[in-house]
């Protein structure tokens, strides 16, 4: 596994990975704003694991809960959210991170690590340093969920 | 410049930037080529180019009226006829004729931007143009003889020598003008901001220093928007061959008649119609114009006829396309409706003019066969969803057998939009003024819910208020957005907003007054959300969504049009 540098992150007793030069920010913010989102019907609920939207440089980015994603209990923020911001061209995602600190695994560590591909949803697979099970996130897939979920044409 | 010689009988003012731009390209691209030819006299391809400049100068130049610089550049183009034809070989006398003769067109072209007579003596250089074809030969002949001595250069005002100068009009490309208006609606912004802080300062010279920048911001803003409208026309030129091409696939005869193809809309909405637009002409070839024994039977012209208008209304454009074809048959939308499986209670009281909205469902065809351009059902939503999106309006009305006609009523500009702030417990929210009547604190009393004296927070279009002694409808912003009920208050406040045809109520928590905003289009994920045109960003980073009333019209379940 040698595809760049990892950026680790802890939800619960779980730990995911994402492509560490997809990230473009990690930024803290006291709120989360509302994404506005017409009911359409009366069993209409809104997706649990979009969190809300934050802005950054004059951009608006949709944040996602990936604690809730996973089946895991929410994140939770002590007063100020960290979000990780990612982006690949036109696309931007948040992900929720909580209070909880990231750390990298670097490229190095990768290479004898065997990655194993998953079948479970957005993920595109685990790697197992020291029985640690890292799940890669597949953040573009969360997004496209996002998109579908949020779009007015499911 | 492709318009040729077709604007003869037009006024042509409009194209003379066009014009001075494309014809300081082909003097430049002649200096080029000149230069590369004295260094490489047998080069084929270098008289083929300088013949084509001078061509397109001398046939720009006819389009525009100006005689006297066409015919120059005729004669300099016969010179080089003669050359590519191998009649003379080429010289240094030939190059320096023309080069001579490049400095005269660019006198010409000073003159024409002054808006001053073409009053130029070229009979120096047409007298040696006549000397050097007098002498034509076969090439052959005078191949191997050293090149001709040149004669002195004439020297007009326009020759290097005499003068530099740069061009008066730039290419630039429409990204720098995209950069220019995120600057400037990020500054409108901070601007909103800042009044906000004025309006709260005691410092007088604050206030004032902060009302001049202000104007400083608009008059920059005014700026860019010019530079960044452009003519319908520019949108419009390719739609005739598309319609010949697809009017010859079908064995159909129509035309199309463009009518305000010099109206300047912003190029950011016509960015968003170019779509809209093609698809509505092909549906129309397509659906509407029959073929010419259909339409001989129905005791038509043998051609069809698709009017294409364009007008501006204050600060909206409308758009009207018009066919004579065959019509929409609104029996058959409401049997398609019904069968995509909206209900018949709903389709069957509908009006006619709601009807024909149901086209614009997704999935909805009424076209018995797929063809390659349209009838795969999802053309006319998206038509739709790029109107609304962004703050415009939609309207289509047809009769069988006589045509149909669709409206599209579209804002001049869509990056800086004056809206009203509405809030919602912390959260902001924005109207287009636009689309608001009136702003209003209506009393719990006064709004009635069938028979229930206020209604709880579950309104869904069942609740109204007499406004102008007529029975409004009333909807809770709370209650469409999914936000739970916080703290009721009486009076209430009230957005009056003309959702297309309908005027409707929308309860918020309260008014929190109007702003320039600079509207930034959804990115993705959200790039297809439902009922919000774009987004903005305050000076402290707050996101405040601009709604779509008439999409919160649609959610409210009130019995309007699509």
């Amino acid at each position: 596994m040698t595809d760049g540098d990892k950026l680790l992150i802890y939800i619960d007793d779980k730990i995911f990975a994402v492509d560490a030069d997809a990230v473009a920010a990690v930024v803290e913010t006291e709120r989360f704003f509302m994404l506005p989102m017409l009911q359409s019907h009366s069993f209409f609920r809104k997706p649990g694991f979009i969190k809300g939207v934050i802005t950054r440089r004059g951009d608006v980015v949709v944040v996602v809960d990936i604690g809730d994603l996973f089946g895991a209990p929410s994140v939770q923020g002590e007063g100020r959210y960290k979000v990780l911001v990612l982006k690949k061209n036109a696309l931007c995602l948040g992900i929720y991170v909580g209070a909880k600190g990231l750390s990298f695994l670097w490229e190095e560590d990768l290479k004898n690590l065997e990655f194993k591909p998953l079948t479970e949803n957005y993920i595109r697979g685990m790697i197992d340093p020291l029985g640690k099970k890292i799940r890669i996130l597949d953040w573009q897939r969360i997004l496209e969920e996002t998109q579908r979920l949020v779009s007015s044409r499911q | 410049m492709s318009h040729g010689y077709l604007l003869l009988s037009m006024d042509t003012s409009q194209y003379k930037t066009l014009f001075l731009q494309e014809t300081e390209e082909h003097l430049k691209g002649i200096s080029e080529e000149l230069l590369k030819l004295e260094n490489e006299p047998h080069a084929p391809s270098g008289i083929d180019n300088l013949f084509r400049h001078f061509h397109s100068i001398k046939g720009m130049a006819a389009s525009m009226g100006h005689e006297a610089m066409a015919g120059f550049s005729h004669q300099l183009e016969d010179l080089l006829d003669a050359v590519r034809k191998k009649k003379i070989p080429l010289s240094e006398e030939i190059i320096d004729v023309i080069l001579s003769g490049t400095d005269i067109l660019q006198t010409f072209t000073r003159l024409i931007a002054e808006d001053k007579p073409l009053d130029i003596d070229t009979s120096p250089i047409l007298s040696r143009i006549k000397a050097i074809l007098a002498e034509e030969k076969p090439h052959s002949e005078a191949a191997d003889k050293p090149p001709v001595a040149a004669s002195p250069s004439i020297q007009t005002d326009a020759s290097p020598t005499a003068k530099l100068g740069l061009p008066t009009t730039m290419k630039v490309d429409s990204k720098v003008f995209d950069n220019f208006m995120e600057f400037v609606g990020e500054l409108f912004t901070i601007r909103s901001r800042m009044n906000e802080i004025a309006a709260n300062s005691f410092s007088v010279e604050f206030q004032e220093t902060s009302h001049q920048l202000g104007r400083i911001i608009e008059d920059l803003y005014y700026s860019v928007i010019t530079a960044r409208m452009i003519p319908f026309e520019d949108l419009t030129q390719n739609l005739p061959r598309l319609l010949r091409d697809m009017c010859k696939k079908k064995g159909k005869n129509a035309e199309l008649i463009i009518d305000g193809s010099d109206v300047k809309l912003d190029r950011a909405v016509l960015e968003h119609i170019t779509d809209p637009l093609v698809h509505i002409i092909r549906n129309a070839a397509d659906h509407g114009i029959e073929t010419p024994e259909e339409r001989a039977r129905q005791e038509k012209p043998a051609k069809g006829r698709i009017t294409l208008s364009v007008a501006r209304q204050r600060d909206n454009i409308i758009i009207e396309i018009t066919d004579d074809g065959r019509g929409i048959d609104i029996n058959k939308v409401k049997e398609k409706a019904l069968q995509s499986g909206i209900p018949e209670e709903k389709i069957k009281d509908m009006a006619d003019k709601d009807a024909l909205m149901l086209i614009c469902l997704p999935g909805l065809s009424l076209a018995k066969e797929i063809t390659e351009t349209s009838g795969r059902g999802v053309g006319m939503d998206v038509v739709k969803a790029n109107v609304e999106a962004m703050g415009g309006r939609l309207e289509i009305s047809s009769v069988i057998n006589k045509g149909t006609k669709i409206i599209l009523e579209l804002p001049v500009t869509i990056s800086i939009v004056k809206v009203l702030l509405v809030s919602l417990g912390a959260e902001l929210f924005a109207f287009p003024i636009s689309k608001v009547l009136k702003v209003l604190d209506v009393n719990k009393a006064d709004i009635k819910n069938h028979g229930n004296k206020f209604p709880d927070r579950n309104i869904r279009g069942q609740a109204y208020f007499v406004y102008n002694d007529t029975e409004t409808p009333v909807v809770d912003l709370r209650n469409i957005l999914s936000v739970p009920c916080l703290v009721e208050k009486d009076p209430i406040s009230v957005v009056i907003i003309d959702a297309k045809d309908k005027i409707l109520g929308i309860i918020v928590d309260n008014f929190e007054g109007e702003i320039d905003a600079y509207i930034k289009p959804l990115a993705q994920p959200m790039t297809r959300m439902r009922g919000v045109i774009g987004v903005t960003v305050l000076g402290d980073g707050r996101p405040v969504f601009l709604l779509d009333p008439a999409a919160i019209t649609a959610a409210a379940n009130i019995p309007y049009p699509l």
